[in-house]
Formats: structure tokens, sequence, C-alpha cells
């Protein structure tokens, strides 16, 4: 866990019992973090950026298949193995515990996208802000987040501008940041409430509850990665797919 | 023979240096008004009068011809520089003014976070810009990343990259 | 900088070995001009990749490293030819090697430009690639990277030197008998080199030491090239046998390297009485020695993965085995073992041209392996979403084709300014060598035992 013990360390409950698969968290994600566009072909290719992709996964074995939807975003490992392999500590662990990405710093050499076991890291193969951005777009995006050049990687950071409005609003009102003072926007879009923010830290957060109930299950967590990210669900989670 | 190495070698460098010393260079930014910031302050107006957004926004922003209008209406002085406001109010063309301090696309700075929370003076990121008689054509204080990171060290402020890089 | 009398009587020996330098022929300048042409398509199509950026090329998620990553790690391994192999020969004083180092350290030098070059190509921004520079910009030391930036310019550094120092008599000799502009470039390049027996011992013992240094510096490089896929927890590149797998394929692929150099320029200078088949024969042996230690790590490194059976491990290794990438696969093991294995083993057909035909498919079935170990594991991560699939694209296959052209054409240029073969140290093999090996083999024998059973010693001899 992050060596700040002070910090609140912001964590995530995503229940797939209740992910209905409508892709409200993508949409989000997509306008809050000026995300570019794809097309159809590009996106086949394996070349869309999508901070968080609903995953369909196949659960048992025909006649009684069972189609389970899963939003799939940054993990924030704790122990991430995406840091340790940068070349120019361009992606590393801040102090709130968050995976950041430098964008002026990256030399664009995508070894910690193939360090990744959840491949969550995007490349830019274009120059997207300059040639591929629509003009009517333009006024909707969010003067937080800077628009990647090509040829960098780019990766969920939990919102980290919301946190820092939130944290420069709770230094104004003098007090410390709780558990409750800012979302990502995912979360804030989920219809279904399958997602839940907060401080994994403090005892009386929702998610520190939830992370504490038996349906509660880490991605790929033997892989000692210490997702800050975990999923809810009844019975057992399939192996092969997920961890 | 040598010597021809040594001429060619040391052109080589000279041209290299030179362009070092021209790409280090900032380009002066001329303003369209010879605005005189210590007469506007000598008449009682606060910073954020101007720069509207300084204490509550990110960007302090540069005034809009209604702020100006306010006053200027009618000729206060004889001055030419005030005249060209004139004729701007009158037909309702913004002034074009310049940016004089800019930072990347990728670097975000905060007036907001910087002088409420911080409490730093005007002068301490833009030197003493309120005594300027006129518009100065260079920034006052170079504004390098290693100029901020030693002021952020001292005190005690976020080391944090993704801070101001996001 | 006057040369001393001895030296100054006419030198004519080994007049073959100068004519390179001195004449240039319509052939040489239609080979570059064809060579030339390949490397600058390879750069016209860098120049789109420049303008577009790295959508051009064939890569995805997850297949984030292709064609770039591969030359990589291929051409990094070509340059073990050089350095490593003569450090080899002259610590082991194989008298053989004394034709052949200059055209191995050459090798070594030259190629290992294209591996950093491959690098360089394969970033996103590679106007920024100073920013790995430890200690000055961000460098970061724990990325394995890193450690590739360090131990590559290490190799590089020694490597030029260790190439340059035994060059120094040869430059003086070419000085002596050269006119024109070019004088003064061996007069410099020489360093005032008379031959004096305090030069020539200095020359010794510096040579003594590079040969001593650059083994581990070697051994190293492809070690760590080899980190940079084994220290992700990735299925089949997590794995500990990696370092020296890559630093014998690194060998494997260097010796056949070698030996292609060898006959381009045996036959083009036609050096037929100073390079040869006892040469190929010899460096042909060493190949089938690295063949058959090829097998041995590849095998040792897929049983353990097929008998481990885990999960993960095992998608890539169908993908390999039995996928999309069977025909790499198996090409690999045809190129790589079956080929070289078949000409190799029989004395027969280790001639020049057996040699030369095994060694052509050793470097394609390197280039196929080092293909094999990092794209299908790519096409496999350990979630199911996504699963991909690559298919370079036109600039990577130009952008290929254009490094390998430069490198030809740099190693043309090169034997046009300096002798492909030492002359000093095959002067110094007539002259000295046998003697020495005289002496060093009654060194080996044992020693002369009186009739009685005594030694000279007064010991008495029992053996065991």
């Amino acid at each position: 866990m992050s060596a700040d013990k002070t910090q609140p360390l912001w964590g995530m409950v995503i229940d797939l019992d209740r992910c209905t698969g409508c892709q409200a968290c993508v949409v989000a994600c997509k306008q809050e973090n000026n995300v570019p566009f794809s097309s159809r072909e590009e996106a086949a290719y394996g070349r869309e950026i999508s901070w968080i992709r609903v995953m369909a996964v196949t659960e048992g074995e025909f006649p009684k298949v069972k189609i389970r939807y899963m939003p799939l975003l940054c993990q924030q490992c704790d122990a991430p193995p995406c840091t340790r392999v940068c070349p120019t500590r361009a992606t590393y662990k801040n102090p709130q515990g968050i995976v950041g990405q430098i964008y002026p710093r990256c030399i664009g050499c995508r070894y910690c996208a193939n360090a990744c076991p959840y491949q969550v890291k995007y490349f830019n193969w274009y120059n997207w802000s300059h040639f591929r951005w629509p003009a009517e777009m333009r006024e909707s995006l969010n003067p937080d987040v800077s628009l990647r050049p090509k040829g960098v990687i780019e990766k969920c950071t939990f919102c980290h501008h919301r946190l820092q409005h939130a944290r420069e609003q709770a230094a104004i009102e003098g007090r410390p940041v709780e558990s409750t003072d800012f979302v990502p926007a995912c979360v804030s879009s989920c219809p279904a409430r399958a997602m839940v923010f907060g401080d994994l830290r403090d005892p009386e957060s929702t998610v520190h509850k939830l992370a504490a109930s038996p349906r509660a299950f880490r991605m790929l967590e033997d892989l000692g990665t210490e997702p800050k990210v975990v999923y809810l669900k009844e019975g057992e989670w399939n192996a092969t797919t997920g961890g | 023979m040598l010597r021809g190495f040594w001429i060619a070698g040391v052109s080589l460098l000279l041209v290299i240096g030179a362009v070092l010393v021209g790409s280090g260079r900032e380009r002066s930014v001329r303003q369209p008004i010879q605005f005189n910031h210590a007469k506007h302050k000598a008449a009682g107006l606060e910073c954020s009068f101007c720069h509207q957004g300084v204490d509550g926004q990110a960007f302090a922003g540069l005034p809009p011809l209604e702020t100006c209008a306010i006053c200027h209406t009618a000729p206060m002085t004889e001055s030419a520089e005030e005249a060209k406001l004139a004729t701007l109010i009158v037909k309702g063309e913004p002034v074009p003014w310049q940016r004089l301090y800019g930072l990347a696309p990728h670097v975000f700075f905060s007036h907001r976070r910087h002088l409420q929370l911080a409490q730093l003076e005007c002068k301490t990121c833009h030197g003493p810009i309120e005594d300027a008689t006129t518009p100065p054509v260079r920034p006052a204080v170079k504004h390098s990343m290693k100029w901020c990171m030693s002021c952020h060290e001292q005190r005690g402020a976020s080391l944090d990259c993704m801070a101001c890089h996001r | 900088m006057r040369r001393p009398a001895a030296d100054a009587s006419p030198d004519t020996g080994d007049a073959i070995l100068f004519r390179p330098i001195v004449t240039t022929g319509p052939s040489f300048y239609l080979g570059a001009t064809a060579l030339l042409a390949v490397a600058l398509w390879g750069l016209y199509a860098y120049t789109r990749q420049l303008r577009y950026g790295l959508g051009v090329t064939g890569l995805n998620r997850p297949v984030y490293w292709g064609f770039y990553i591969t030359n990589f790690v291929f051409f990094v391994g070509i340059s073990h030819a050089g350095t490593l192999i003569s450090a080899i020969l002259r610590l082991s004083k194989a008298e053989w090697r004394r034709p052949i180092t200059r055209m191995a350290e050459t090798i070594t030098v030259l190629v290992l430009f294209f591996g950093l070059g491959s690098i360089l190509m394969d970033l996103g921004r590679p106007e920024r690639f100073y920013f790995v520079i430890p200690f000055f910009w961000y460098g970061h030391l724990t990325s394995p990277l890193i450690w590739d930036v360090l131990s590559i310019g290490t190799y590089l550094t020694a490597s030029t030197i260790y190439l340059y120092v035994p060059l120094i008599p040869d430059l003086a000799l070419v000085r002596d008998r050269i006119t024109g502009w070019r004088k003064g470039f061996y007069r410099v390049l020489s360093l005032g080199w008379t031959g004096s027996p305090k030069q020539h011992r200095a020359l010794e013992i510096a040579i003594g030491i590079l040969a001593v240094l650059v083994i581990p510096i070697a051994v190293s490089v492809h070690t760590v090239v080899s980190w940079v896929f084994a220290m992700t927890i990735q299925p089949m590149w997590h794995s500990t046998i990696f370092g020296p797998y890559f630093v014998v394929g690194a060998i494997f692929s260097g010796i056949a390297a070698l030996i292609i150099a060898m006959a381009i320029v045996r036959r083009v200078y036609h050096l037929e009485a100073y390079i040869k088949p006892v040469h190929f024969n010899y460096l042909g042996t060493l190949l089938l020695v690295m063949t058959l230690l090829w097998l041995y790590f590849t095998f040792a490194e897929y049983l353990t993965t097929y008998y481990g059976h885990e999960p993960k491990e095992m998608a890539v290794f169908w993908a390999k085995v039995n996928g999309p990438y069977r025909t790499v696969f198996w090409a690999m093991v045809l190129c790589d073992f079956i080929v070289p294995f078949v000409i190799l083993a029989n004395r027969k057909t280790r001639t020049v041209t057996g040699t030369v035909i095994a060694s052509i498919s050793v470097s394609i079935g390197m280039w196929l392996e080092r293909f094999t170990i990092i794209i299908p594991t790519l096409i496999n991560p350990r979630l199911d979403w996504p699963r991909g699939l690559y298919h370079p694209s036109w600039v990577e296959v130009s952008i290929t084709a254009g490094f390998f052209a430069a490198f030809a054409l740099l190693y043309m240029v090169f034997t046009k300014f300096f002798p492909m073969v030492s002359i000093w140290e095959v002067r110094e093999g007539r002259e000295r060598g046998i003697q020495d090996v005289q002496e060093r083999l009654r060194g080996y024998l044992p020693d002369e035992v009186p009739a009685g059973g005594v030694s000279p010693a007064g010991e008495i001899h029992v053996i065991r």
C-alpha cells in the first residue's frame, strides 16, 4: 500500500451484478478526458483509445451461456508493473497512489504498455488533436485536461484533475480531503450505480466496506500488482478470462 | 591539411552555437496600446479589476473592451495611446492584447491556487509589473520548470508531476 | 613526425591488401548506388512515419512492438560477431584468427549503430531520445531499457576502441604508401606510429586489456537486451533462461554474419590467399557448436513451458507451435538447426560454400527467432481482451530493408578506407608466430624424463 498513510487511498468498486453494459461510463470518460475519436477501421485494428472499456465475458457452457459485462479501466495498481520499466519516469505512482502519465516526458517506447498485464495503456498512433478532431466537438473539450500529441502513451488517471479541484476546495475550506469529495466521471455517470469510489483506507467509506465483501475480487491479483479497483460478483470468477 | 579540419570544425561549432543562441531568445511582444500599469494602480484599481479571473480561476485573463469602456468612453487624457482605445471603443472592436506569459499546453497553472491558497504576490512570478509605465516586451521572469520547482521545494508545495502536467 | 630510417625502405609485401584502398572500380560504385537507393527508400519511409506517427506501421494494441524491436535485438545480436569472437580467439591464442579479426570487429561497431537506430525508429517521440540518459536527464535506473542504454553505450565505446587500437599499425602502413589528400587523414589517425619496440609493447598491452574487458561487456549487452522482455510478467517472456539464451543466440548469429562477411570480402577483393578454407572450416565448427547450444536452450525453454502447462503460457506456446505463427516458428527451427546442422556436421560439406549457406540460413533463422520471441507473446496478453494480430506495413518493411542496405553500404565504404585484413598481425604471424607456436607446443608436452623415472628435479613420477 502507498507509503504516505495520511493521504486517502483512492479506490473503486465495480459491482458486476449491477452492471448493465450500457457504456455510459465509456462515453463519460471520453468526454471528460478529451479522449480522441477513432474510425471504424482503426478501432477494428486495435488502435482505438478508450480509457475504460466494457468487456463481454462469456460464462458457462452451451446451452446455459451467459454474457456478463465487465468495465475494464486502469487498475491503479499499488505495485504497478508499468512504472518500474518506464525509462524516463514518465509513468509513475503519485503520493495519492494514482498512476499517472506525463505526456511531455513520454518518449513513446511503449514498454509500459507491454508490461501492463491489463492492457489499459493506450498509444497515440496519430496526431489526433490536429486532423482527427471534428471542429464541432472542439467547443466541448475539457480545459482541465490536455490534448495528447502523437507518439505518447495515455491512460486513466482516476480523473486526477477532479481530485485536484477537490483538494483545492478542501484546502480553502481548511479541512482534509474526504472520501466523498470527488468521483471520477465514469462513476458519476453510472445509471445502475454499479461503480462506487472513495477512500479505501477510511473504514467508514462505502468502498472500504464493499471491498471487504465476500463477493469482492481483484483482477489478476495473484500477480501481486495490488489493484485498487475491486470487482464484486456472486459466485466464482472465471479463471480463464479474469484471474 | 590539418588546418582544413580545424577551419571546418570551428565553423561548424560557430553555426551550432549561433542556432542555439538564436533559438533560446524569446520573441518580443508588442502590445497594441502602450498601457501604463503604474498609472492605473495609482488610480486605485486592483489587479483583479482588469484581470478578472486572477482570484477565482485558473486564468487571470486580459481585460475585455467593456472593462476599459467603464472609464474610457470619453477620453480622460490627451494621450495618443488612449485615443487608439477610444477608436476601438467606438468601433466596438476588442483590444487585440497580446499574451506576455504563456505556458505550454500541457502545463496546468491555476492563479486561484497560487493566490488564494499559497497567498503569493503578483510580483513573485510577474516581476514589478505594477510599477511599469509601458508594457514589457519580454517576461520579467522566465517561467521554466526548474524555476517553478525551486519555489515549490522551498515552500513545501506539491512536487508531484501530475499536479501541473496532465 | 618524421619516420626513422629503418621503416623508410619501400614496403611492397601484401600489396593486394592495400589495393581496395588505393583503387576503386566501377562495380563498387554500382553496388554502392544500389544499396544507397534502398537506404534512401527506407529514409523516405521513415519521413512518412515522422510526419503521421506510428499509425503508418502495422503495430496496434496489444502488439506494441514489431519489426523495429525485432531488428534491434537482431542487430545487437549480430554485433557479437566481432568483438566477442575476436577477443576470445585472441585470448585463446588461436593463430588462425589473424586475418579475420578486423572483419569481425568492423561488423560489431557498424551494426551497433543500427541496433540503436532501430530503437530510435520505434520511438513515438524520437526527438526526446536523450531523455533516457541517466543522471543528466531523466533516465530511470529501474528500467531495463536504461540498462540497455548504458550497456550498449559502453559496448559501442569499447568496441570502437578495440577496433581502432589494432588498426593503428595498419593505418601507418597505409600512410606510408598513399599519396594525395588522404595522406593527412591517415597521418592524424595513425597517431605517429613508427613501429618501434616500445610502441609495439604498448600496443600489445592495450590489446590484451581491451580483449579481456570487452568479453564481460559483450555478455552483459545481450543479457540486458533479453531482460527487457524477461523483466516483465508477460507469458513466455518472464523466463530466467533468457539472459544466457539471448547471449548464445547472439554469438550464434554473430558467427554466421562473420562468415558471410568473410566470404564476400574474400570474393570481391580476391583474398583467397589470406582467407582460406581452413578459416571457414574452423568457424563452421564453432557455428556447429552454437547450433547445438541454441537447440539445447530452445528445447529447455519450450519443454519447461509445455510441461508446466500454465494456460497463459500455453496460449503463447500454441500460437508459436501450431497457431498463427507456426510458419515462422518451424522456419526458424529449419534455418537455425536442421540446415546448419546437416551441413556443418559433415566435414565434406563444411566447405566455404557450405558454411556460407549455413550462415545465411542461421542469419535468417535468428531474425525469425527474435520475431517469434516478441510477437506471439504480445498477441496473447494475460487477459482475453484484446487479442491481436500483427501485419507489418510497407513502412516497417522499407525501413528494415533500408537498415540492412545501409549497413552493407557502410561496411563497403569502410573497406575503402581501412585494410580489412590486419596486415601487421598477418606479418607478425609469419615472422614470430611459427616460432611462438613451436615454443608453446614444447611447453604443452611433458618434460623429458630420464630413463630411471626420476625427473630433473629429483622427484619420482607416479601415475595415479
